[in-house]
């Protein structure tokens, strides 16, 4: 098992799960509690309008999934403020938009199709070394800006109104939040995919939620849970000879399912 | 010690997509005041307190908070909205709770004495021994008096409470009011929105009825124009409803106030029909 670690490609892999689990467990802790789980479905979907548009354009993959997803997590963050009730209605909306606008892109573009699974599915065996260290790079920008504004994130998701009250800059917290979010999810569809990304965003989180007395402890907690199940998938898909994203997010439903019933008693038995 | 009201409002009006939710409300109120809202859900209460707040901007006239803008007045105002209960799985500590009321513009990280204000606000409470505990373990009429530590967390000069017995029972309640008594003979101001009318015999100094537009009364008596505000009735027919209510005979104003006013409404109402008036007279009696 170990020897497989002597290959680049499993290197790499390895970083990269390690570095998507750091961003999944911090951003996903921040949007499981303020709810916005929906709306992180739909930022990372509009991710595939921008990997189309890089395959339409030359323009480099990353930087240009990063550059849409920005825009469009702006825009759900202005609906999501201006219009509270029916917000889920016009996630839903761009969610579709997105996703079409990306796979019309590759249909006018000769050649790519071939590529389109792995943007679906993750392709964590074949990223490269300079991606690694771009994820890297915005782990950190992540971890900065959530340790910069811990309290006021916290006061923002614990209760809004009252944060709103006592003058903490809720609206822009929630675009910084949105942005943020849009920056771990195209980072975390390299390694399992567009379509499971919001395993890796929700499930580490959810499963923290009642083993933490504080969202600090939730974000170490859950980043070290989506660890062990990239760290476990990745084994098994390389032992098994399995799709990588796909056995990763299996181990962390699998644990998800079975950790259901000690949930209720952990809860109580922390507080 | 200060001559600056606590409240000033001059002519509020404020409306949400062109309906006016409070209509040239005008109200002073002076510090030291304990001051009960009263209305229908709906009537503008709590759009009231967000105009108080400074997170709605009146339409038009002025509203002034302990002599200051709203916005700027904000750190001295401590705040405990309606159903302040939050999801109760969120992973936070009492005190952490708590010291979320210390936090202010561009004030973020708790100091040494915001926690020991924190630990005196839970103490005053009666929740100290709570601190540590997470606050989805706690009862409901536990996790409103932390909330109202949270309020006092700040060291404020002004307390609003929206609704603040709403969600706890009989004895939780008893305990609250009594409590925010106590705060108010230290000479806190205070102003606290209900749609329970009960509230005034709990040793408010002044009333205030709004349902869209504002009477305020500044002793702790519902007066005659309040109760057309509360409950929209016709001329004549209010008092059985106030009694109807199980409201203590204490919180009226005089009853000789009361004949008065509904014989001076009956006269002027031409077209009251004999029932009302009959079940009037049966309650007042």
């Amino acid at each position: 098992m170990l020897d497989a670690l002597s290959y680049d490609f499993m290197q790499n892999a390895l970083a990269a799960a390690l570095l998507a689990s750091v961003a999944c467990g911090v951003i996903g802790s921040l949007v499981v509690v303020n709810r916005l789980v929906f709306l992180a479905g739909g930022v990372a979907h509009t991710a595939y309008g921008g990997v189309g548009l890089a395959f339409a354009t030359g323009l480099p993959v990353l930087p240009c999934t990063i550059g849409v997803t920005l825009a469009a997590s702006a825009t759900m963050a202005r609906v999501t403020l201006r219009s509270r009730h029916r917000a889920d209605a016009v996630i839903g909306a761009l969610w579709a938009a997105g996703m079409a606008m990306g796979i019309l892109l590759i249909d006018l573009t000769p050649g790519y199709a071939a590529d389109l699974m792995s943007y679906l599915f993750g392709s964590i065996l074949a990223v490269p070394r300079s991606d690694v260290w771009i994820m890297a790079a915005l782990d950190v920008l992540v971890l900065l800006a959530v340790v910069r504004f811990y309290r006021p994130f916290l006061a923002m998701s614990l209760d809004a109104e009252f944060a709103e009250a006592r003058g903490v800059p809720v609206q822009a917290l929630h675009f910084l939040l949105l942005a943020l979010t849009a920056v771990s999810v195209v980072m975390v569809i390299r390694v399992v995919g567009l379509v499971l990304v919001m395993a890796l965003i929700t499930i580490p989180p959810f499963m923290a939620e009642p083993f933490s007395r504080s969202l600090a402890r939730m974000m170490v907690l859950a980043s070290a849970l989506a660890m062990v199940f990239c760290v476990v998938g990745l084994a098994l898909s390389y032992s098994l000879d399995l799709s990588a994203g796909a056995a990763i997010i299996a181990v962390a439903s699998l644990s998800f399912f079975l950790t259901l019933p000690v949930r209720r008693r952990a809860r109580l038995e922390h507080s | 010690m200060n001559d600056t009201p606590a409240l000033e409002l001059t002519s509020v009006t404020f409306s949400y997509n062109g309906a006016p939710a409070v209509q040239d409300v005008n109200l002073r109120l002076p510090r030291g005041d304990y001051l009960a809202v009263l209305g229908p859900n709906g009537g503008g209460k709590t759009t009231l307190l967000r105009l108080i707040l400074g997170l709605e901007q009146p339409s038009s006239g002025t509203v002034r908070v302990l002599g200051d803008d709203p916005r700027r007045a904000r750190p001295r105002i401590g705040y405990l909205q309606q159903d302040a209960h939050g999801p109760s799985a969120f992973p936070i500590s009492v005190l952490d709770t708590v010291l979320m009321g210390c936090i202010g513009s561009g004030r973020w990280r708790p100091t040494a004495a915001d926690h020991a204000l924190a630990l005196e606000s839970l103490s005053r409470v009666g929740m100290r021994d709570f601190a540590a505990r997470r606050i989805g373990a706690l009862s409901g009429g536990q996790r409103q008096r932390v909330f109202i530590a949270r309020a006092l967390a700040s060291g404020p000069d002004l307390l609003l409470l929206d609704e603040p017995a709403a969600s706890i029972d009989q004895e939780g309640r008893n305990t609250l009011f009594d409590f925010m008594a106590e705060l108010h003979e230290r000479g806190m101001t205070i102003v606290m929105v209900s749609h329970d009318i009960s509230v005034v015999s709990r040793r408010v100094t002044s009333v205030a009825c709004v349902n869209r537009t504002l009477h305020h009364h500044p002793s702790p008596e519902i007066t005659y124009e309040m109760a057309k505000l509360l409950y929209g009735c016709e001329d004549g027919e209010c008092p059985v409803d106030l009694i109807a209510h199980g409201l203590p005979h204490r919180v009226l104003a005089s009853e000789e106030y009361w004949h008065k006013e509904a014989e001076a409404a009956r006269r002027n109402a031409a077209d009251v029909p004999a029932a009302a008036s009959a079940s009037t007279e049966g309650g007042d009696a």
